[in-house]
């Protein structure tokens, strides 16, 4: 059985039918790819997974169970958790704060222990501080913890919000165009950084991207959205010469030009 | 066992640090005459009124404009209940706490899911509701005519305990997970989801918490006046309280406590400068420091305004290790008395 998987995902929003009838399955351990021209359907697709819209129709199993209609908070704690397209850090609060704050499903101590800070809040609170200075470790971020998040480099930012989104220690980790923005330079450290936290955290990572590079470098399968329907899926050499695929990014080959 | 040593000595010290305060004021409140020992309580009310509104405004970004209304709450079912029960004072004065706590819960549940300058409407809306129905229940509250003979109980040993227990309370809430999640809420509410925090929860949490703490405060003020009146608690009452965690810095405990202090001797100030200066027969600088002082007033908070935006300390804290470092390196760039907090 799949880790998680999308059967007949349909939203319509008024007469615009956004996603339609799309099916997606993701194993333990992959790098999937969601590709598509703009305004395919992707970030609406995420959406739709992390409970931001309730689906038309159609089901989202998570381990098993349909996650359709719980709340986003509900279903990041479920363990599947997200970046945005544009960046959504707490941006007033320094790199450490910012994990820090994601922590804290991992506390478990009550209000009581907050209000008199108990023997199990200082406890709790030591592990969460550890948990996470070994997070910002990982991502390479450390030396840089007490900065407001918001004075970060661009590209850095894009790492503080995966290490924000690690910090709950997610089973599936979806990425919004994680490269947006990014140099070529960037994108490699970033393909190199993708493949780190899969290894390293035991995560499963499905991941919207528009950079060919980057998304064909480290996806194992990849589907592709076209107008809210799914187009192709395959692997990253089955894609590249799918002729359907060609033609909804370059447009359709004209057999007769008359002029 | 060092651990639990260690812990058990941080409730030790802050029961003496209570027990400090409660005879440090006492000794004040014997050896000063009653205006300063006046001004010390208005202080502490004032600060936990503060303290109040900053937890749900400054920390958890919510902006309230009907804490007068939770403060008419505390301040009436505190003084009902001694005078119409005859119950003893600390249970009286925590159960206004409470019911505007529950209050708070009943306003918030619906409104909470207002976001901005929606919130604050209703909130202004509640606290006109709450006057309204104090203006009209005569029978239980005296309505127009005011409540008089509320027992007096507010001396400067327990405003300055309450005080004490709030800033403790409140600083231990800030510096815990729940207290970071209301500022993720502030921050960013659809990144706080996606982090799993439960913006509703935590929205009503500090909405609760902050009102129990207003109503202690509305207590504190009833038993010291010994009169309450529905007008008391008007909006300017509100404002008084986001006045001063604005000049203090907004989400920062001890900024409320700067601010607290300045708005409370801000009047006194001007009022001991104008007898001075009528003192020396200056009478026209005596009159206009007299009558045009909130000139000052206002002219201050523009400053502030342009200035410093965010309010004295912002939202970093006053440390003891801060004030310190900032002495030691007086002067030298970029050493500030201050650490950021959380």
């Amino acid at each position: 059985m799949a880790l998680f998987e999308v059967k007949k995902l349909t939203i319509k929003f008024g007469g615009l039918t956004a996603v339609d009838n799309v099916d997606l399955k993701v194993d333990k351990g992959e790098i999937v790819g969601l590709i598509g021209p703009n305004g395919a359907g992707k970030t609406t697709v995420f959406n739709l997974v992390t409970g931001v819209y309730t689906p038309t129709a159609g089901q989202i199993f998570f381990r098993d169970r349909n996650i359709v209609g719980l709340k986003p908070n509900q279903i990041a704690k479920l363990g599947i958790v997200r970046t945005f397209q544009n960046i959504r850090l707490f941006k007033q609060l320094t790199v450490y704060e910012n994990v820090r704050t994601a922590g804290h499903l991992r506390v478990p101590y009550g209000l009581a222990d907050a209000f008199l800070h108990t023997a199990r809040y200082e406890e709790c609170e030591k592990k969460c501080h550890e948990d996470a200075l070994d997070l910002l470790a990982m991502v390479g971020l450390l030396d840089r913890k007490d900065e407001v998040s918001s004075s970060l480099p661009y590209g850095l930012q894009r790492r503080l919000e995966i290490a924000r989104a690690l910090a709950l220690r997610p089973s599936l980790l979806l990425l919004d165009e994680p490269a947006a923005g990014m140099n070529p330079q960037e994108c490699v450290q970033l393909i190199e950084f993708i493949r780190n936290v899969r290894a390293t955290f035991d995560t499963t990572i499905l991941i919207i991207e528009h950079h060919m590079d980057v998304i064909m470098n480290i996806c194992e399968r990849m589907y592709v959205l076209n107008f809210g329907k799914l187009l192709a899926e395959g692997t990253p050499e089955e894609i590249q010469n799918d002729a359907r695929v060609i033609e909804a990014y370059l447009g359709e080959a004209q057999a007769d030009v008359e002029d | 066992m060092t651990a639990k040593n260690a812990h058990l000595r941080k409730y030790v010290v802050f029961g003496l640090i209570v027990l400090g305060v409660w005879a440090g004021t006492t000794f004040l409140k014997g050896r000063l005459a009653a205006y300063p020992t006046g001004i010390l309580t208005y202080f502490c009310i004032n600060a936990v009124l503060a303290l109040s509104w900053n937890l749900v405004s400054g920390f958890t970004g919510q902006f309230s404009l009907g804490h007068a209304g939770f403060m008419a709450v505390g301040a009436y079912t505190s003084a009902l209940l001694m005078m119409r029960l005859k119950l003893p004072f600390l249970v009286a004065f925590l159960g206004g706490g409470l019911m505007s706590g529950l209050v708070g819960f009943l306003v918030g549940f619906p409104s909470l899911r207002l976001v901005g300058d929606y919130l604050s409407v209703v909130t202004l809306g509640f606290q006109y509701i709450i006057t309204a129905i104090l203006n009209n229940t005569t029978p239980l509250t005296g309505g127009g005519l005011g409540l008089a003979g509320v027992p007096y109980r507010t001396t400067l040993p327990t405003a300055a305990v309450t005080l004490t227990i709030t800033v403790w309370v409140l600083s231990n809430l800030v510096n815990s997970k729940q207290g970071r999640c209301f500022v993720a809420v502030r921050e960013d509410e659809v990144a706080a989801q996606s982090v799993g925090v439960d913006t509703t929860y935590y929205k009503i949490l500090a909405f609760i918490i902050s009102s129990f703490f207003a109503g202690l405060g509305g207590a504190l003020t009833g038993h010291y006046t010994m009169y309450l009146h529905p007008d008391i608690f008007n909006y300017l009452k509100t404002v008084d309280s986001v006045s001063m965690v604005i000049l203090g810095g907004l989400g920062s405990i001890t900024g409320s406590l700067i601010g607290a202090l300045g708005i409370t001797l801000l009047p006194e100030i001007f009022r001991n400068a104008a007898t001075v200066f009528a003192s020396f027969g200056w009478m026209a600088v005596s009159g206009f420091l007299r009558r045009g002082w909130m000139v000052f007033y206002a002219v201050m908070f523009l400053m502030i305004m342009l200035t410093r935006p965010q309010g004295l300390l912002g939202r970093r804290e006053l440390t003891w290790a801060g004030v310190k470092a900032w002495v030691q390196k007086l002067g030298r760039k970029g050493v500030r008395p201050w650490r950021s907090s959380r």
